[in-house]
């Protein structure tokens, strides 16, 4: 046979060859997982957090709404959601954040996906004008007073919707900014600033936000775990002892010899093998939502977990600052939906297989901007079921 | 840099040491272990509860890719190891051998599945099978072979299914006659709950894979005869999630 003995074949792929592979990792990815919030995710707690507002890494300056509008439905996008990845070269990336928007319309995203994702990142120095550097754990003894001052700026108005730039503020009271026309007349007819504008009910701000908070995904962080860290793996040892009873008649059969057209075949049912093996992968931790590869410097690219076999980025385009290329940083898997609090029964509700983003590899400097687009890919889950 | 081993990493995105998010508490998962977090939006619909049952998925075709879904609606399957066959595989070093299972499963009541998964370990390539076995179920249609009295226990028509050389024929037969036929589609045709049973066979039927698979798409083709009573025209209805919103038609005129 011209063929050398593969072991990588997906139909070998075993629950227990693969979590030992996956503790034999030295780059086994980060898994992110949803919770509930145990401290208010604001900026200076640097969250990864999904849904709610975005938490601004750089205070001073946000997103203006024209960088999150969805392009086929002209509509401000949401957060959807965001992590903190600080790096430790380049220096101007000590603190690096990457947000992700989402157009919550599913129907833009059946018409035309590419236009309903936006990507930022967003990164500031160790030193930098608005959070103190971090103390270093060997310098305590030190007993130096941190000689910081937090520079005084004008915190930029927020949209009380969405959270990003709100240059509009409501004609009738002044005090309460958007982001956009749209928002304006959400907030006003759904969100109850017709009756609260001017006044000062006390139930206001209470029933104001949880309208508003109702209007983008869910709030929720996201905490990181390395795989073949957790316990949930060792649960595939029961599924052995099911199986044993089941195992009928052993292999000591004399009949080796293939039988007609029956040698060779080996799955005979045809299953979309790249969403199997995916979903073993997932099945040892399966309520995993972000896969994070970006573990180690000097690290090969590693290819994402695909979820189906077509439907692949052709060209990632390089980076458009630097021309430097961009490689596979995380993925946001389907799971997440399940965190979002929307509804999956309308046909145009938001869904999608994976969703990839590529980022710049050399982290170039932002500035003089404070963000910057990077790529993002999605896939959806093939439409094939069990063919016969 | 490269050797620091991944239990060192604590917590947090990105590759900055020290720093980043809160890593997972520990310990407190001892009752999610078992629960199924749905990848797909059918799954999604599925543990939400929007979909009564099986009945509704095989409708509208949809494709079922998680066994969860299955066994959600199913949950009293009995799956039987129907073989376990070697095979074998030519390589530089001598031969290969792999387990092929065949597994067929069902409830005796309307559904059956078939699930054929090869792998190095016997235990391996069982538990294969019957994921695959779960992700193939299909109905059953049952009918009379005269009076419509009591439950159906027959098949509807005569129905035929082939694969390889092997063809397996299906026979309508009066109640109490029991299942006429071969150790093998007679466990096929005990799970699907069909009781009474003529069959006969063609061609190789010791080619057992073969053999289990035409009984199958016997079984299946009960479905797609067309007799006197699916003459009337169809009300279709929508699909739980396939239904076109007007959205998508407004978009056209911009």
């Amino acid at each position: 046979m011209s063929h050398s003995d593969t072991d990588s074949d997906v139909s070998e792929l075993d629950q227990r060859e693969l979590s030992e592979a996956i503790t034999s990792d030295k780059w086994a990815p980060q898994l992110g997982y949803c919770e509930e919030p145990e401290t208010p995710l604001t900026a200076d707690t640097y969250p990864s957090k999904s849904g709610g507002k975005p938490a601004w890494l750089n205070p001073e300056h946000i997103l203006d709404v024209e960088q999150t509008t969805c392009g086929n439905c002209n509509e401000p996008m949401v957060l959807l959601l965001q992590l903190y990845t600080p790096e430790d070269e380049p220096a101007e990336a000590f603190h690096r954040a990457v947000y992700v928007f989402c157009c919550k319309n599913g129907g833009c995203h059946k018409q035309d996906w590419t236009q309903c994702f936006k990507v930022y990142r967003s990164q500031l120095p160790r030193e930098n004008p608005y959070y103190p550097p971090p103390e270093n754990e060997e310098n305590e003894d030190d007993d130096v007073a941190i000689d910081f001052t937090p520079k005084q700026f004008t915190k930029p108005k927020e949209c009380v919707i969405c959270g990003v730039a709100g240059t509009k503020a409501c004609g009738k009271c002044q005090t309460t900014y958007y982001c956009s026309r749209q928002h304006q007349m959400v907030d006003w007819n759904s969100c109850g600033h017709k009756l609260y504008c001017n006044t000062n009910d006390p139930n206001r701000e209470k029933e104001e936000t949880k309208l508003r908070s109702a209007r983008l995904f869910s709030e929720m962080e996201i905490v990181s775990e390395p795989e073949g860290q957790g316990e949930d793996g060792k649960e595939e040892e029961e599924q052995k002892e099911h199986t044993k009873k089941e195992s009928g008649e052993k292999s000591n059969e004399t009949a080796l010899a293939l039988r007609g057209d029956e040698a060779y075949e080996n799955t005979e049912v045809d299953v979309d093998q790249a969403f199997l093996k995916f979903q073993l992968k997932i099945g040892m931790y399966p309520d995993q939502v972000i896969r994070y590869e970006r573990v180690e410097y000097d690290m090969p690219d590693r290819e994402p977990l695909w979820v189906q076999q077509g439907q692949k980025p052709s060209l990632v385009p390089a980076c458009d600052r630097c021309g430097g290329p961009r490689t596979f940083e995380f993925q946001i898997l389907s799971t997440l939906l399940n965190y979002l609090g929307i509804s999956h029964v309308a046909d145009d509700s938001l869904d999608w297989g994976a969703l990839y983003v590529y980022t710049c590899k050399h982290n170039c400097p932002t500035s003089p901007d404070v963000f910057v687009p990077e790529y993002l890919w999605k896939q959806d889950f093939s439409a094939e079921g069990m063919k016969f | 840099m490269a050797d620091t081993a991944p239990a060192d990493r604590r917590g947090g995105f990105g590759r900055g040491r020290g720093r980043g998010g809160r890593g997972r508490g520990r310990g407190r998962r001892g009752d999610e272990k078992t629960e199924w977090v749905p990848v797909t939006k059918l799954g999604r619909l599925v543990k939400a509860g929007k979909i009564k049952n099986m009945e509704e998925i095989y409708t509208f075709s949809l494709p079922v890719k998680e066994y969860q879904i299955v066994d959600y609606f199913l949950p009293s399957l009995k799956d039987e190891v129907m073989k376990i066959m070697p095979v074998q595989k030519q390589t530089r070093a001598g031969q290969r051998t792999r387990f092929k299972a065949f597994v067929v499963i069902g409830d005796s009541d309307g559904h059956v599945g078939l699930g054929v998964k090869c792998s190095k370990e016997v235990a391996t390539a069982i538990r294969g099978a019957i994921i695959l076995a779960k992700l193939s179920v299909i109905p059953v249609r049952r009918g009379y072979w005269g009076t419509a009295l009591g439950e159906p226990h027959t098949v509807p028509c005569k129905v035929t299914g082939k694969c390889g050389s092997a063809m397996c024929r299906l026979i309508p037969a009066p109640k109490g006659t029991g299942l006429v036929a071969a150790p093998t589609p007679k466990k096929v045709l005990q799970l699907a709950g069909i009781t009474d049973c003529y069959t006969t066979s063609r061609g190789s039927t010791r080619t057992l894979g073969n053999f289990v698979k035409a009984t199958f798409a016997a079984i299946g083709n009960t479905y797609g005869f067309l007799t006197p009573d699916l003459w009337s025209e169809t009300e279709f209805t929508k699909a739980p999630f396939q239904e076109h919103t007007d959205f998508l038609a407004v978009k056209q005129r911009k």
